[in-house]
């Protein structure tokens, strides 16, 4: 198992620029709940998928990808137990059991408006560095010393991973057992947990802070950016394409009556 | 004026009761190479942040005496100016990082500065270069081993131009093959800028090479060494008292560890292989090999942390397959490496009796040995203070009497000696053997070849996930110098240096 987080590669979708990544995620999120055919919207999420398997075979490995899926299924099923307009298709003679036209096409229009957005995202998080996003971010506006809250925190984040890591194994061999031991107990271990984590956690944010700032950081309003990245013809492609597909899925789902 | 100068300066911190810093004089030239070393807290690194300016941001910090570098008065310029100056390299490489790729990290200050992309670039190129470290240019930070961090660390504040570059102990979590090199790197940058660099060490033997002016700081008092062997037996009159275990006749042989055929995997890569290691009672044994051999996952499995795809660890009667952690934890006591990660109470007393209390044994006869053992090692009369109130030293104490109030029978214990002046390490090490030959086993992960041959029995070495040497000490040192490794076996001036 792996974690959800940048697969290094060469796809089309790894050389986009960043923020062109940025934008079609927050638009395609907020397109999917405009569609509002069931059939257009589990083609738009079957396409995303393929995109999402193009980019990572191995998308079964990567942690928590079959929760998602079996969570999209759910809904599908629970639309079909519970909503009950339409026409009959199905009738085992147990009124819960029986599917409705309205049912499945209910189903499949929350499922997948679910699975569309967590597959954007999936393939959003795998193609682009999170630092890469910020730079951009950063130089199109962003104040530098919002940008550099998020760089850091991405740095901070494993190290921190790590840290409580350690911190679990040593209270392990200290006898403590999270198992064996009833709930007053563990919130105490979990305080016992916590605090070298704060600690440590704090000692790190001082030692950080004399870093950036024995290196000039917040001495002058702006700052300049070694990263030289920018936009390319292969966003313009990507750009004229998603809009030339999602303005064909709004009028085929609204038949020009916008 | 000279291009660093020290007048007559004590410094107090907040809240201090006495000064760390007391009437420090030095002047350095420019393109000097200037080494203090010190006992743990005797203000080294205080010295080190006076120089580089830190100290003076605090809204009223308590000084007197003056700071003059390139004759820049440090105390009255504002830190973004004094970082023009002096470029403070931090211990621990991890925690100056603030970005995530090896270009950005360099890029960091001179993008501050508003320095042009193709300048950056110049100079990027440039520092990576005379850290020898050109081919790192693209890579992510989290990739890099320790030596090549604290390369890019280092080149993060070469790329700054600074007038003086302050090391504050960089080779402690390295091993010395890759001690050696950043000693190098430094001489070289020397040599190539014709840069002033100060380093906080206590790794001296290795850098008599290079010539370097050694002073040390006792007690906040700076001094000039002149006779390097006067000074280390100075030092030697430091000790301090550690509970002392009698040496004994009575070694319960039963008590032993059989490693047999292990191979460990941590994200379907191999760590350790084929590892076959058998620890009888009364053994003190020195796990060394370089960065990254498998050490500490050694360490790790042995405690019950990882599961060996294949092989099996009986420790004393548990099969370590089929034992859980909690259960090993009677007969083995782990030591990590960082004190703050292993203090989970709010007092020094909660902290001693609580594996005792976890494991349902806190008798009356357990809380007699505690106290017994708190005055000992000086923290009798601390019983109600926060843990984290102690200073390092107290904190490693007090981390050592916690894990053996119990008396496991094998100590494990990671890096335990970074960090620690030849002193303190000399007064661990006694502690570690005496234990040991009281019939019980201790492993210690460490990199210290002068230390080792002094006081351990014998030595396993690791490299590349796999048993390189085992056996006794002189055999296994001469064993390791004909095949390349001389780098971790003692020299005739290894008496010289720190841990």
């Amino acid at each position: 198992m792996h974690k959800l987080s940048y697969l290094p590669g060469r796809t089309v979708f790894h050389r986009l620029y960043p923020l062109t990544k940025f934008v079609w995620l927050l638009l395609g999120s907020g397109l999917v709940f405009l569609i509002t055919n069931s059939y257009l919207l589990l083609l738009t999420s079957a396409i995303s998928f393929g995109i999402l398997y193009r980019i990572n075979p191995r998308i079964w490995h990567i942690r928590g990808f079959r929760l998602v899926l079996i969570t999209g299924f759910m809904l599908f099923i629970l639309y079909l137990f519970f909503d009950k307009q339409g026409v009959l298709l199905i009738d085992p003679g147990i009124h819960l059991l029986t599917v409705t036209s309205t049912g499945v096409q209910m189903g499949l229009l929350v499922s997948s408006r679910f699975l569309c957005i967590i597959f954007i995202s999936y393939i959003f998080i795998l193609t682009t560095r999170p630092s890469d996003l910020a730079y951009a971010l950063m130089k199109v506006g962003l104040p530098y010393r919002y940008g550099f809250m998020l760089v850091t925190a991405l740095r901070l984040a494993p190290i921190l991973e790590d840290e409580g890591i350690t911190i679990y194994r040593a209270q392990l061999v200290r006898g403590i057992q999270y198992d064996r031991s009833h709930i007053k107990k563990i919130l105490l271990f979990v305080e016992q947990f916590m605090t070298p984590l704060l600690i440590s956690a704090l000692r790190r944010a001082d030692k950080l802070v004399f870093s950036m700032e024995g290196r000039g950081f917040g001495q002058f309003k702006n700052r300049t950016f070694h990263h030289r990245a920018e936009a390319t013809a292969l966003d313009l492609y990507i750009n004229i394409t998603l809009i030339v597909y999602f303005t064909s899925i709004l009028i085929l789902n609204y038949g020009g009556n916008f | 004026m000279n291009w660093v100068d020290i007048h007559h300066f004590s410094y107090t911190y907040p809240g201090g009761k006495s000064p760390t810093l007391k009437d420090v004089n030095l002047s350095i030239d420019r393109g000097a190479f200037v080494v203090v070393t010190g006992t743990s807290g005797s203000g080294k690194s205080t010295l080190g942040k006076a120089l580089a300016g830190f100290i003076f941001q605090d809204e009223q910090p308590d000084y007197h005496g003056s700071i003059f570098v390139n004759k820049a008065d440090m105390s009255r310029i504002p830190l973004y100016q004094a970082s023009e100056h002096v470029a403070y390299v931090q211990q621990n490489p991890e925690d100056q990082f603030c970005t995530l790729t090896v270009s950005d990290e360099i890029a960091f200050g001179l993008e501050n500065r508003c320095v042009s992309p193709d300048e950056i670039d110049n100079r990027i190129e440039e520092a990576l270069q005379i850290v020898q470290g050109s081919h790192l240019i693209n890579r992510n930070i989290s990739t890099l081993s320790g030596g090549e961090k604290q390369k890019v660390a280092i080149a993060s504040m070469l790329a700054l131009n600074p007038d003086v570059l302050i090391l504050d102990e960089p080779t402690s979590n390295l091993d010395p093959i890759a001690t050696q090199n950043i000693f190098h790197t430094l001489h070289y940058i020397r040599h190539k800028r014709n840069l002033t660099v100060l380093i906080i060490e206590h790794k001296l033997e290795q850098l008599l090479d290079f010539n370097p002016d050694f002073y040390v700081l006792d007690n906040g008092n700076l001094h000039n060494i002149e006779n390097i062997s006067g000074f280390q037996s100075s030092l030697e009159a430091q000790y301090f008292t550690l509970p002392h275990f009698q040496e004994t006749d009575h070694i319960n042989n039963k008590c032993s560890v059989e490693i047999s055929g292990i191979n460990v995997l941590l994200n379907q890569t191999p760590i350790l292989q084929d590892i076959d290691i058998h620890l009888s009672a009364g053994e003190f044994v020195a796990l060394m090999g370089p960065n990254g051999s498998g050490k500490s996952t050694l360490l790790q499995t042995m405690m019950g942390f990882h599961k060996p795809a294949s092989g099996q660890i009986h420790l004393f009667d548990h099969d370590l397959i089929h034992t859980k952690t909690s259960t090993l934890v009677q007969d083995i006591g782990f030591i990590f490496q960082n004190p703050d990660h292993q203090l989970f109470t709010q007092s020094v007393w909660d902290e001693v009796t609580l594996t005792s209390k976890n494991l349902g044994h806190l008798s009356e006869d357990i809380k007699t040995r505690a106290t017994e053992l708190l005055d000992k090692i000086g923290l009798g009369n601390r019983l109600q203070d926060h843990p984290q109130s102690l200073s390092y030293g107290e904190k490693r104490r007090l981390n050592l009497l916690a894990v053996i109030l119990h008396m496991p029978k094998l100590l494990l214990v990671d890096e335990f000696l970074i960090g620690q002046d030849m002193a303190h390490a000399e007064a661990w090490m006694t502690f570690f053997r005496d234990f040991a030959h009281q019939g019980n086993i201790v492993l210690l992960v460490n990199h210290h070849a002068s230390l080792t041959q002094k006081y351990c029995d014998r030595i396993i070495f690791l490299d590349q996930g796999r048993v390189f040497v085992d056996g006794p000490i002189n055999m296994a040192f001469e064993r390791l110098k004909s095949f390349g490794f001389e780098a971790f076996a003692p020299t005739p001036s290894g008496a010289f240096s720190y841990a």
